[in-house]
């Protein structure tokens, strides 16, 4: 879906360039954004090549005239796509002072035609009231292509102030969405902090959640937990029609880390909402984590999932396959997420159980030592009672130094009723006794 | 070399293989073209621009533009 809207967003940028309609060129749709892109500016290349020579020398006479001959020729005479094929040939000093002179409707014009790669040294120089202006007059043409290409060249004030001029949220989005240079949509979302909020709303508001999935695959992931945890806050409504986008353009992959890294009080809010909890959603997470190296970040959201859900979870043909369930167990070791991977094995069917069991009898006797080591560390007597009856419930598939180091965590912990259990070998129906809970616990454990 | 590679002077990007050659015609007309309008539009354009320059400094800037 993001390769469709971006895709779409290049087309665009080539018409333009080529001064034809999008529909002129229909026949590109099957040709990836990337691909678009490079061919752009192949095209771009090619007609600032052509003339070279010519627009050099354009440049360098218009040293010779004053700043107000300058403005008027410019606009009289070149018209906007020449200032545009001069701009970034005219020293950026100069180029500021006759930005400042130039009606903002006709800077608006030459931003339309400029290649900012060509210009980046007079878009740095031009004043950041001028880029405001010129921003929300393109805002307010829907120029959000044009404002995408030139948002990475702007410095960071200049970008601070331009966005004050862009009141409404969607617009930011959507500029935010056909940026060129997408690693600086970090320190966009740094500059407008402020607007995480609306950004979400604006989403919600337009149907714009392709925009945000897009925005959140491109930020690092403490601005995607910024994110996430803002949008925990929205209601039922927002959130299903956050989850039901994800669901419909594929895009857990990119929503699976922001879910890990969100705050634990965010988590379990996400967490009360029955969208998330349905099969079908599962499925896709479960498989986005399977095709995406992401049970590291899954386990530890599968642990606090109401337990109905984590039956549904492991109850997928897909979580119960061989190389699934070694790859849960990889996961678990490589993360130190054993607690999370206890309360997941114990709700497996017998046998998927048995293996997973089994899987983790294989492991290598050092990598099962420190497992039981971190095991260890939360095997004590804060233990919710629910994690030590799903230990004892899978205790005979368990390898023998797992079920010794469980016995002797349970002996730390006082819990003479496992210790029972575990010791006697066999009797796997055995419950420990109900014991009042320690301490109320999201994590279940 | 095909007729895109001739209008952009690059070979295109190897996605651009699946498209047909009229495909390919098109696009290297539209380039073509472009080229072609915005090389018009420029000496047009510098016409234009000496009849709002003084007489005083129309030599200057004739000479600096190598007319």
């Amino acid at each position: 879906m993001t390769e469709q809207l971006e895709r779409s967003a290049e087309i665009t940028k080539l018409a333009r360039l080529l001064d034809v309609t999008v529909k002129d060129l229909a026949y590109l749709e099957h040709v990836s954004a990337a691909a678009l892109a490079e061919f752009r500016e192949q095209v771009t290349d090619r007609l600032f090549a052509g003339d070279a020579g010519r627009l050099k020398r354009v440049a360098m006479s218009s040293k010779l005239l004053p700043i107000p001959l300058t403005v008027k020729i410019a606009q009289l005479a070149f018209g906007p796509m020449l200032c545009a094929a001069t701009s970034g040939l005219i020293e950026p000093e100069r180029a500021a002072r006759i930005s400042a002179r130039v009606p903002i409707p006709f800077l608006g014009d030459i931003a339309t035609m400029m290649d900012p790669r060509r210009a980046a040294d007079v878009i740095a120089a031009v004043p950041a009231q001028v880029v405001a202006q010129v921003g929300r007059h393109l805002i307010e043409r829907d120029e959000y292509v044009t404002m995408g290409r030139f948002v990475s060249f702007l410095p960071r004030e200049t970008l601070r102030v331009a966005l004050q001029e862009i009141p409404d949220d969607a617009a930011l989005l959507r500029v935010a969405f056909v940026l060129e240079g997408k690693d600086r949509l970090d320190e966009l979302l740094d500059v407008a902090r402020d607007r995480i909020l609306g950004l979400i709303r604006a989403a919600h508001e337009h149907d714009m959640w392709g925009e945000v999935l897009d925005l959140i695959s491109n930020l690092n992931l403490a601005n995607r937990a910024e994110l996430g945890d803002l949008a925990a806050t929205q209601d039922d409504d927002v959130l299903d029609a956050l989850i039901g986008a994800a669901q419909r353009m594929q895009a857990w992959p990119d929503l699976l880390p922001v879910i890990a890294a969100m705050s634990p009080p965010s988590l379990h809010r996400l967490l009360q909402v029955p969208a998330v909890l349905e099969t079908d959603v599962l499925d896709q997470i479960a498989t986005a984590a399977t095709q995406h190296d992401g049970w590291g970040e899954l386990l530890p959201i599968a642990a606090v999932l109401p337990p109905e859900a984590r039956r549904r979870l492991v109850a997928l043909p897909l979580v119960q396959r061989d190389d699934v369930l070694a790859a849960i167990i990889d996961a678990a070791v490589a993360t130190r997420a054993w607690p999370a991977l206890v309360p997941l094995v114990a709700e497996l069917p017998p046998d998927p159980r048995r293996r997973a069991a089994q899987a983790i009898g294989r492991l290598p006797a050092p990598v099962l030592t420190a497992a039981l080591a971190e095991l260890g560390s939360v095997l004590t007597a804060d233990l919710a009672p629910s994690a030590w009856a799903a230990l004892v419930e899978i205790k005979d598939d368990l390898p023998d130094p797992v079920r010794r180091a469980i016995v002797v965590s349970a002996q730390g912990a006082g819990r003479d009723d496992v210790v029972a259990v575990l010791s006697a070998g066999s009797g796997r129906a055995a419950r420990p006794r109900p014991r009042p809970e320690p301490r109320a616990d999201p994590s279940g454990l | 070399m095909s007729d895109l590679e001739s209008a952009t002077g690059t070979p295109p990007p190897d996605e651009f293989v699946r498209l047909d050659p009229d495909q390919h015609a098109h696009l290297a007309d539209l380039v073509e073209s472009a080229a072609r309008r915005r090389s018009e539009a420029l000496g047009q354009a510098i016409d234009e621009s000496l009849r709002h320059i003084p007489a005083l400094l129309r030599g200057p800037v004739r000479r600096s533009l190598g007319l």
